[in-house]
């Protein structure tokens, strides 16, 4: 299977723990598009590290838009445009969660999905389930939709209506890995950003480091609806 | 070289290789792309993953004409050719902000250079860019007409220039002063940028023979402004972080966030639960050996395992 991971780097620091895992997947088949926020610091020593670590990886820079969604966005659209082909892509970033005490072994969790002794199991599962459209944590699959009053218990309700109507979405359940990192089938996402242009979604994103604890958001609408692709698509969300 | 150059050339697939050997200094050459068009050469060229890798530097020349080729979806249009352009991590940039440069129309119509820049700002703002440098270049009067640049710009085009590169660059060092400049050169299709590049040198070694304390002035100045540049990058990073660390402080204290549901969690998990129920859980957690004995009558002794 050919791999593509759309990389999000948005920390200056600390980015060891994501690389270190990242690493793992030189030994497949693999296509790496590393999104870094428009450098206004110094990056040199990560972006080093990835010209020694990851010979002809792709290296985007993009301003700080739609925080880690607005980087995997400008990521995607490069990889639309440049044609980079792939059976599975992983979606993922330097998740930190500073606004969370539970923030990294939230991220911990979540990166499961490379650590060296489940990615075999991952791939497995997306060959032998031709229904499996995305591997994530199940310790964070969630729902916040209630069929019986038909809302998202969410401040965001309202935008994920309204996006789901636009986007013409059609979901049998509404489960969503949080913190958006997972392996994915890249059918879905290539068919689904081609019909509706990664940069248009992008422009509509909040700009800089926005949380959903007040009102809702564009960004954190956007995370669940990056998983609702399987769903929408026929396809189901498997854990590991 | 001292400065940082932009040769400007026409789009061809072969129009600018610049062969930077290994182990060579950086020149500070950059690869200035005019497009008269957006078409099919423009996205094979620059829709190439083997162009995405290159690390050469290069920036975009666009003909003023450009903004009129496409009426109707013109921010969309734009956007979506120039993104993974502006993306690119060579992108040529100063102060963090993308350069893009627009060449002047022969009519000079100050009505076009405005739409022009009204659709630059407008798909700059749609990437989510804060700001981004642009410079109208008039080739044929050799001016800048507009720039909102803070350094120094100049150009030289040898149609519009009775002096060969090499002297026009040896007078041009005489005459420069201890700055930053950015030089926009439009390259003949006839020369070759290596040759260019070697007049340039050629220009700069005679005048360090004749004026070495000159010489060695420009290049503290210059490297001067290139770290002054950097600082004022990492100022704005460190704002922009502290703000962020600002936004999420100011968030802890608010009875919607996180901690407050962690909170509420906890109590209704937990401490609502009857005190004898919450001991004997404790029991339970030094029968699964999560939990010292000693630590149910003792408080000086090590309470849980690891």
């Amino acid at each position: 299977m050919s791999l593509l991971v759309i990389a999000h780097i948005y920390y200056p620091k600390d980015w060891e723990y994501l690389f270190e895992r990242l690493l793992n997947l030189r030994e497949y088949p693999c296509t790496f598009i590393f999104n870094i926020v428009n450098p206004k610091y110094d990056k040199t020593e990560v972006i080093q590290f990835i010209k020694n670590n990851f010979p002809g990886a792709i290296l985007v820079y993009s301003p700080n838009h739609g925080r880690d969604i607005g980087g995997k966005l400008a990521a995607i659209d490069v990889a639309l445009k440049l044609k980079i082909p792939s059976d599975l892509t992983l979606i993922i970033h330097d998740k930190q969660s500073p606004h969370t005490p539970t923030g990294l072994t939230w991220r911990n969790e979540l990166f499961r999905v490379i650590e060296k002794k489940e990615l075999p199991t991952i791939f497995s599962i997306f060959e032998k389930s031709e229904k499996v459209g995305i591997v994530g944590s199940p310790k964070f699959l969630m729902s916040e939709y209630d069929f019986s009053i038909q809302q998202f218990d969410s401040v965001s309700n309202d935008i994920l209506k309204e996006l789901i109507s636009e986007m013409n979405l059609k979901m049998t359940d509404y489960n969503f890995i949080a913190g958006n990192i997972f392996w994915i089938r890249s059918e879905l996402i290539m068919k689904f950003f081609s019909q509706h242009s990664p940069l248009k979604i992008r422009s509509r994103l909040e700009h800089g480091n926005v949380l959903d604890f007040h009102k809702g958001t564009y960004i954190h609408s956007w995370e669940r609806i990056f998983s609702w692709l399987a769903n929408a698509h026929g396809f189901e969300i498997a854990g590991i | 070289m001292l400065f940082d150059f932009i040769f400007l050339s026409n789009l061809l697939p072969e129009s600018f290789s610049y062969p930077q050997k290994e182990g060579e200094k950086e020149t500070g050459v950059v690869a200035g792309y005019v497009i008269e068009e957006v078409n099919s050469i423009f996205f094979n060229f620059f829709f190439d993953p083997s162009f995405y890798k290159k690390e050469q530097r290069f920036c975009l020349a666009l003909q003023s004409q450009i903004f009129n080729q496409n009426p109707g979806n013109t921010l969309e249009f734009f956007s979506e050719s120039l993104a993974p352009l502006l993306f690119n991590s060579s992108y040529f940039t100063v102060n963090g902000n993308p350069v893009i440069a627009i060449i002047d129309s022969a009519d000079h119509d100050p009505g076009k250079l405005q739409v022009a820049l009204e659709i630059l700002e407008n798909v700059f703002r749609y990437l989510g860019y804060d700001d981004f440098n642009y410079c109208f270049l008039n080739g044929s009067t050799g001016r800048v007409t507009n720039t909102n640049m803070a350094i120094d710009v100049t150009i030289y085009d040898p149609k519009s220039n009775e002096l060969d590169v090499k002297a026009w660059y040896y007078n041009f060092l005489e005459e420069c002063g201890i700055s930053r400049r950015l030089i926009f050169l439009f390259q003949p299709a006839s020369v070759a940028a290596t040759d260019i590049c070697s007049q340039l040198m050629n220009a700069e070694s005679g005048f360090r023979e004749k004026h070495p304390h000159v010489f060695s002035l420009l290049e503290d100045g210059v490297d001067f402004e290139r770290r002054f540049e950097q600082y004022e990058i990492s100022i704005k990073g460190l704002q922009k972080e502290v703000e962020s660390r600002d936004a999420y402080i100011s968030n802890l204290n608010i009875p919607e966030t996180t901690l407050k549901r962690l909170s509420d969690f906890y109590h209704n998990e937990y401490e609502i639960l009857p005190l004898w129920y919450k001991r004997f859980g404790h029991l339970i957690k030094v029968f699964m050996g999560k939990r010292s004995f000693r630590s149910l009558y003792d408080d000086k002794v090590k309470k849980y395992n690891d």
